[in-house]
């Protein structure tokens, strides 16, 4: 075993940090293209498909940069999991055009697995698919899609109307006819948008992938988009010690620094126990992506419900030692927390990964 | 010792829920439940008929226009007004202004300000803290300088929520250098609109707009807007804080969450939460009750005890309990409805029947930002540290 980071990885970690904490977007809206440019968003994309075929602990580093910095790109979401869907479909020129497009930033890409009633459970859409003569008909509605206001492509899932039981993966165009888009933000400031599909025709191409293949893929995908928003919540807890301690060494109260009051060191340290049972809790969910569907699933499961309880409870305890200040928009503590509180609620809460744990 | 209610404060108690069934009105208290804050406006109506009712100042002697009520009828007042989603009016004019001016205040001031804060004309704001003074109140900075009959008022305050809608703020302010800083401070009514008073808002995590900075320059105000005697703030300040004492316990406001925690099960069961997740929720709920439970009597011990250290100690554990069971309640409520509270939902002044982003239920809207706010709790009212600090502090003289 090795936990130590390669050269490259290192550079990979410092060039995302300088980027995230000062890149600005070169367009109007967010820093897509700049992504793109810097590779991100080809990473999870094989070597053979004209990607990086980065290790997946490449792309954990940089989702624990872009939680350090509150980058608002999901770039999960965006990117890795329908690089991995798109990947997984039989080859053919669509699926060239397609990844291409992922990695060039050229089409922005959206997943759209959430629905009202499935309660995170990706693998039980109620949207469905009835064949037709020329492909499907899609009819249904997703929620809570990031990026979905402005997405140019969505991976959609549905379940096939003549076999109830068959999962399936759609790649759509988000202006076709049939589909309504309401964009809203989420607490964390982040734009989402609820799709709703009223018999949209799709062409039979736009199938990816359907039953067990679509079901495995999806729990893969899930299971790595979990891990990359563990690893985001490193870099908030990271940054929450950071800004705790610069902040409690300066502010003076009773005519001394806070940070002379030992209950706030020990809060302090309290953060710091958090963050590191988070960090390894993280590297066994790396190692075990590896393993049997089983294992990977608990190992996932563990990682999600160790991260964020400490990530809740770490930023929690920093926004408490900011006093006042942490409450405040002006100051980025209570950013951390917005984002925590909204996290926590998003691919699986505890109580899902708890169940998925026991085995349920 | 007695550890049963009396048939009085059962009959009383019934007589307050019944009033707020009836006089209530649903609108008004369908958004408090919401948890947004609801601004002087909207809260007009509702001061007046409890001023009608005489019921607007339960925490002021009956000669100035309180009810006379026990402590356990005004515990039970309380928590009722809690249950009932009745939204607070102007608590700081109303349970810490109106005391201290009943008790220390001049007579002319007493004559000025008591009734127009009972009928809602004038409300207030408390301007202790400020940005170098927060838990360390007695180092504050604002100076109050005598100029023949009036003062002059300069300096900052921070934090002081609801400057943005109130006519006055009791300021304290520094009024002699020579003296301990606690020895030196002063208690000011400051007119708001007098020349030199700014107010600008502070944006917070919650979305909503309810503390300010309020900047003091060269503020004349008239002596006679001095509350009871120069250099006595402290001791008033004190005495204003202890009237918080036992609402610090949020007694009424945990128990309408223990209300809505299971309501808000149930409709998830209909949009697939499983019933072992169900089942999860309601034994943390059990064990958020049975905390709560202990709190109350708590309240209650604290209600009947007598003045002095033991007595700060204990009101000192239940402003640290109150704050910490109503972020464990409020993130419980997150909890169950699950992604639904990832929106940023707008308070619906309208129809519940309106579709909500991410398919949410009528409940989603204000349990995330009231989520957020209640993470302020810890802080405000004596930050649980020095809360803690308080405890010590009687402990080791016993
Ligand atoms: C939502 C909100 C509403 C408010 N409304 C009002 C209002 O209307 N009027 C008004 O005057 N004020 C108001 N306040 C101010 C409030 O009283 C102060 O925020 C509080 O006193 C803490 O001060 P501070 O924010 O400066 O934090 P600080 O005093 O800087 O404290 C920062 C952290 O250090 C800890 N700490 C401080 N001293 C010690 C110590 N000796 N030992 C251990 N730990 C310590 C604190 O517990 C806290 O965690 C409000 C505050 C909030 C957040």
């Amino acid at each position: 075993m090795d936990f130590w980071l390669t050269q490259e990885q290192q550079m990979l970690r410092d060039s995302a940090r300088r980027f995230l904490a000062e890149g600005k977007a070169s367009g109007n809206g967010d820093r897509w293209s700049e992504m793109a440019e810097l590779g991100w968003l080809a990473m999870a994309i094989a070597d053979e498909d004209d990607g990086l075929g980065s290790e997946f602990e490449d792309i954990v580093l940089l989702a624990e940069e872009i939680g350090r910095a509150l980058a608002p790109e999901s770039l999960t979401l965006g990117s890795v999991v329908p690089a991995r869907i798109i990947g997984a479909s039989s080859s053919g020129p669509q699926r060239e055009t397609l990844l291409a497009a992922i990695a060039s930033g050229e089409l922005r890409f959206a997943t759209a697995f959430d629905e009202r009633n499935n309660r995170y459970d990706w693998q039980r859409p109620d949207t469905t698919a009835n064949a037709t003569s020329t492909g499907w008909k899609l009819s249904g509605s997703k929620t809570l899609v990031a990026g979905g206001a402005v997405a140019d492509r969505l991976v959609v899932s549905a379940r096939l109307g003549e076999a109830p039981e068959t999962l399936a993966l759609f790649v759509i165009d988000t202006t076709l006819p049939g589909i309504t888009r309401r964009e809203y933000q989420t607490i964390d400031g982040a734009s989402v948008a609820d799709l709703d599909f009223d018999r949209v025709a799709l062409n039979a191409s736009t199938l990816l992938l359907k039953g067990a293949a679509a079901a495995e893929c999806l729990a893969q995908s899930f299971d790595e988009a979990v891990v990359l928003l563990s690893a985001e919540a490193l870099g908030w807890m990271d940054r929450a010690i950071e800004l705790t301690v610069e902040y409690i060494k300066v502010r003076e109260q009773f005519g001394r620094p806070l940070a002379e009051f030992q209950a706030l060191q020990h809060s302090v340290a309290e953060m710091y126990i958090d963050a590191e049972s988070a960090h390894s809790i993280v590297c066994m969910a790396m190692a075990a992506l590896h393993q049997p569907a089983g294992d990977r699933r608990r190992a996932v499961s563990a990682c999600k419900v160790k991260a964020m309880a400490a990530a809740r409870r770490s930023i929690g305890m920093a926004v408490h030692l900011h006093g006042g200040m942490g409450i405040t928009c002006e100051y980025p503590i209570g950013h951390y927390l917005q984002r925590v509180t909204v996290a926590s609620r998003c691919l699986g809460d505890e109580h899902f990964h708890l169940e998925r744990y026991v085995g349920r | 010792m007695d550890l049963a209610f009396s048939a009085e404060d059962e009959a009383f108690r019934t007589e307050v829920g019944e009033f707020f069934r009836t006089e209530l009105p649903a609108d008004l208290a369908r958004r408090e439940a919401q948890g947004f804050h609801l601004n002087r406006s909207d809260l007009a109506e509702w001061q007046r008929i409890l001023y009608r009712k005489g019921w607007v100042a339960p925490n002021w002697p009956k000669e100035f226009g309180g009810t006379g009520w026990s402590p356990i009828q005004k515990y039970i007042y309380e928590l009722e007004f809690g249950l009932a989603n009745a939204p607070e009016v102007n608590l700081i004019g109303l349970s810490m202004v109106g005391p201290v001016l009943c008790r220390f205040g001049s007579p002319e001031l007493q004559q000025r300000f008591l009734q127009p804060i009972m009928s809602g004309d004038i409300w207030f704001c408390q301007g202790f803290s400020e940005p170098q003074a927060g838990s360390d109140l007695a180092s504050l900075r604002t100076r109050a300088v005598k100029r023949g009959n009036d003062y002059v008022i300069s300096g900052q305050k921070i934090w002081t929520t609801s400057a943005h809608f109130s006519d006055y703020m009791i300021c304290l302010c520094r009024t002699n250098d020579a003296v301990s800083p606690q020895a030196g401070l002063s208690m000011i009514l400051v007119p708001m609109d007098a020349p030199g008073v700014t107010v600008k808002p502070i944006e917070t995590i919650d979305g909503d707009h309810t503390v300010n900075e309020v900047f003091l320059d060269d503020v004349v105000v008239p002596a006679a807007n001095l509350v009871g005697d120069p250099d006595s703030g402290w001791n008033q300040a004190k005495f204003l804080l202890g009237n918080e004492r036992t609402h610090n316990a949020m007694i009424g406001m945990l128990r309408r969450y223990m209300v809505r925690i299971p309501r808000l099960i149930a409709t998830e069961l209909q949009h697939g939460l499983s019933a072992a997740a169900a089942a999860e929720f309601e034994r943390q709920l059990a064990c958020l009750r049975i905390d709560v439970d202990a709190l109350e009597w708590s309240v209650l011990r604290v209600l009947a005890g007598e003045e002095g250290p033991e007595l700060a100690a204990a009101a000192s554990a239940l402003k640290v309990c109150g704050s910490e069971y109503l972020v464990r309640a409020s993130e419980l409520e997150l909890d169950i409805l699950g992604p639904q509270i990832t929106p940023r939902h707008d308070p619906s002044p309208t129809s519940p029947a309106t579709s909500l982003p991410a398919g949410a239920s009528s409940f989603a809207p204000g349990r995330t930002t009231q989520h957020l706010y209640w993470h302020a709790s810890t802080i405000f009212g004596g930050s649980n540290e020095i809360q803690r600090g308080i405890i010590w502090n009687t402990l080791r003289r016993r």
